[in-house]
């Protein structure tokens, strides 16, 4: 016959040498908790190539198209040390010099090269590589990119440390980061202005329990330069910014049916008076025959910035702050998504996801944006190819 | 490797020999992921036999042993977090279950057939006692010549719950880890059914007496039939009192101990062990786990053994 064993985590032990000893055993490393990842190289080299493509609508015309393939290796050094590249090249066509949002994952986050304004047609290259550096609790990456496109050359390099402590539970984080930029006009040949900014990074990560981990970042930026629109007629922006963003994340495990809920919250604020909440939710569900299933949802919402206007320049002084980005507005932004990834064979995998992405001044947390904005709408569909030894 | 995938491709077993022993790690999952955990699983348990093997040189228990007599030696967090829960099982079982009577083997030949000479035992009872060590987190001091620290008693089972936790971390939530018959589970099977685990007959090497349905959690069994003297009529089994050096007197012949962590399903089932049999049945049932003897009689016991008490492969001897 066969006797059920009532044997469980969350089960008090009442008897007191029972309760002691599953104390003391607790206090061992791993034990208490699941472990945090240890750290330590990959186990084996991994080549992928992926392919983006992204379509944004505004008030339902297509405005502008990337497509973005993409190429990632990551190769173990002996023992203790790792190399990542990544190479991008993307493409941009559109209707008109109109700016353009930045991809949905980086909403209310200052936008990068291709996030600005774009002619009618553009190439960006960029190149990223990182190293690191596997120590028995630690390890210290050191990174560098760069990106270029007809009217925009950037450059940064980054630092990043983590330390876990013995049981694995707790992980720090700390880096910092600089990033150069040259920016140019495809219509004006003697622009040539510069920004430089830099970042530094805290975080923590805590294991909770064996099916619970709590991760709180706060990153901190500033930058000097220049930050206007070149391809705006009249678009002038303070010198500088300050940025503030923390993220809280909550992973949990469903033992019952293997899957994890993320859960993520966002904010962000500068000194320009852009103030930004963003939550996210993605469920993890791994199925049989080697399906992975991951529908995740996002809501955004910002604040304008204390310069931006919809209304008439009637500056009396043309150096006053004033800006008609949209990407400065206030409004409320709604993403969904889906990506399923399947293995085809131990060491080879498929992966394809669409996510959209919606933005409209009604959806701003208070119910009210900037009202003259144009619904905008983008679709993003993604399609890769892995291969990991 | 060795280690395959079924038909159904969801069905992942990693067999391996560790620690003087057969050792599988199951995983109800398939493809490359399961692949990656199988391995960090075997890889974890491999790093704590390196760590505490006795028979390895270069261990950290030859370290400790061969500084027996000298001056005190610091040891990492997770030797130190051993040593602390060695020293909790010292404690609560009165000094029964004792890290450093490892020493007493010198004396017993569990492939001799005669038991020691009293004096040969006596004389090595000198080097034996937790409470003669000087342990002050993180120095740890074998004031004798001779002592010896011996993780044998908890290693293997912590072994199946750090394995347990690498399932875990890899997202195996319907894994299995079994070494050497001490198990753990990461979670029950994936349709929420429990493992069936079969405990050994300690008398007949192919019997079973139980089977035990583990949800989650870990079974550990300890039992006088791996390792024993037959003499004069009298069984020696291999778990000895630290207190006196030989085994205990009419001791249970196999304990088994449902519980959370493998590694206090082991110290209880060991500590049962060690107390004779009626203070072995005691304990476990005042340990408030599930849990399963066989006493010097053959007969089956404890709540894992259900209504069912007798021995069905000796009916006669109930």
């Amino acid at each position: 016959m066969t006797t059920p064993a009532p044997a469980s985590l969350a089960a008090p032990l009442a008897a007191p040498l029972a309760a002691s000893l599953m104390a003391a055993a607790l206090a061992l490393p791993g034990l208490g908790a699941l472990p945090a990842r240890g750290e330590g190289p990959p186990a084996g080299p991994t080549v992928s190539v992926k392919y983006l493509d992204y379509l944004d609508f505004e008030d339902d015309r297509r405005r502008v198209r990337i497509r973005a393939p993409a190429l990632y290796a990551l190769a173990p050094l002996g023992d203790a040390d790792a190399l990542e590249a990544t190479v991008v090249r993307d493409s941009v066509s559109g209707a008109s010099p109109l700016p353009i949002f930045p991809l949905p994952a980086v909403a209310g986050v200052p936008a990068g090269p291709s996030g600005l304004s774009v002619p009618v047609a553009d190439r960006r290259h960029s190149v990223d590589l990182r190293g690191t550096h596997y120590f028995e609790r630690a390890s210290i990456g050191l990174s560098g990119s760069w990106s270029s496109e007809q009217d925009w050359v950037s450059r940064a390099v980054g630092v990043e440390g983590r330390l876990s402590s013995d049981d694995n539970n707790t992980t720090l984080a700390l880096g910092a980061g600089l990033a150069l930029d040259d920016i140019g006009s495809t219509l004006d040949p003697t622009v040539e202005e510069r920004r430089r900014t830099t970042n530094v990074l805290v975080g923590v990560t805590q294991v909770l329990s064996p099916v619970d981990l709590v991760q709180v970042n706060l990153t901190m930026g500033r930058g000097h330069g220049f930050f206007a629109d070149v391809y705006r007629a009249a678009d002038t922006r303070p010198s500088s910014r300050r940025q503030w963003a923390g993220l809280v994340r909550y992973n949990h495990y469903v033992t019952a049916v293997g899957g994890a809920l993320h859960l993520d919250y966002r904010t962000y604020r500068d000194d320009w008076g852009v103030r930004a909440h963003t939550l996210e939710a993605a469920w993890y569900q791994p199925l049989d025959g080697g399906w992975l299933l991951r529908p995740r949802v996002r809501y955004h919402s910002q604040d304008a910035a204390r310069f931006y206007s919809d209304g008439p320049d009637d500056r009396p002084n043309l150096d006053e702050a004033l800006s008609t980005d949209y990407r400065l507005a206030a409004f409320g932004a709604l993403g969904a998504g889906l990506k399923v990834v399947k293995e085809v064979t131990d060491t080879l995998s498929v992966d394809a996801a669409f996510d959209w992405y919606g933005q409209r001044s009604g959806w701003h947390l208070t119910g009210g944006g900037t009202g003259s904005l144009a619904a905008f709408d983008a679709q993003v569909v993604t399609i890769g190819l892995s291969w990991t030894y | 490797m060795p280690g395959g995938r079924d038909a159904g491709g969801d069905v992942f077993v990693l067999p391996f020999t560790a620690m003087g022993g057969a050792c599988e790690i199951r995983l109800m999952a398939g493809g490359r992921a399961a692949r990656q955990t199988a391995r960090a699983a075997v890889a974890e348990v491999a790093r704590i036999e390196r760590l505490y093997s006795r028979y390895r040189p270069d261990s950290v228990t030859s370290r400790l042993n061969a500084s027996a007599g000298g001056e005190a030696v610091e040891v990492d967090g997770e030797t130190a977090a051993l040593l602390d829960y060695a020293d909790t099982c010292w404690r609560q079982s009165g000094g029964a279950f004792d890290i450093t009577s490892g020493v007493l083997r010198r004396a017993w030949d569990f492939r001799r057939p005669a038991p020691p000479a009293p004096a040969d035992v006596d004389r090595l009872l000198s080097r034996v006692g937790w409470d003669k060590v000087e342990w002050r987190r993180p120095f740890l001091r074998l004031p004798l010549p001779g002592m010896e620290i011996d993780f044998g008693g908890i290693g293997k089972e912590y072994a199946a719950d750090r394995a347990t936790a690498r399932c875990l971390e890899h997202g195996a939530g319907h894994a299995l880890v079994n070494l050497g018959g001490d198990v753990r589970a990461a979670g029950p099977r994936p349709d929420g059914s429990p493992w069936v685990i079969g405990i050994r007959h300690p008398r007949r090497p192919d019997g079973l007496v139980a089977d035990v349905a583990l949800l989650e959690g870990a079974l550990a069994t300890s039992g006088d039939y791996e390792r024993f003297i037959l003499a004069d009529g009298r069984r020696y089994g291999h778990l000895l009192d630290p207190r006196t050096g030989w085994p205990p007197v009419n001791g249970l012949r196999a304990a088994s101990v449902a519980a959370p962590l493998c590694i206090v399903a082991g110290s209880l089932a060991s500590m049962a062990m060690l107390a004779g049999e009626d203070g072995g049945k005691r304990l476990l049932a005042e340990s408030g786990l599930a849990h399963l003897w066989v006493d010097a009689r053959g007969t089956v016991g404890g709540s894992l053994a259900g209504a069912d008490h007798h021995d069905p492969f000796d009916p006669g001897e109930t």
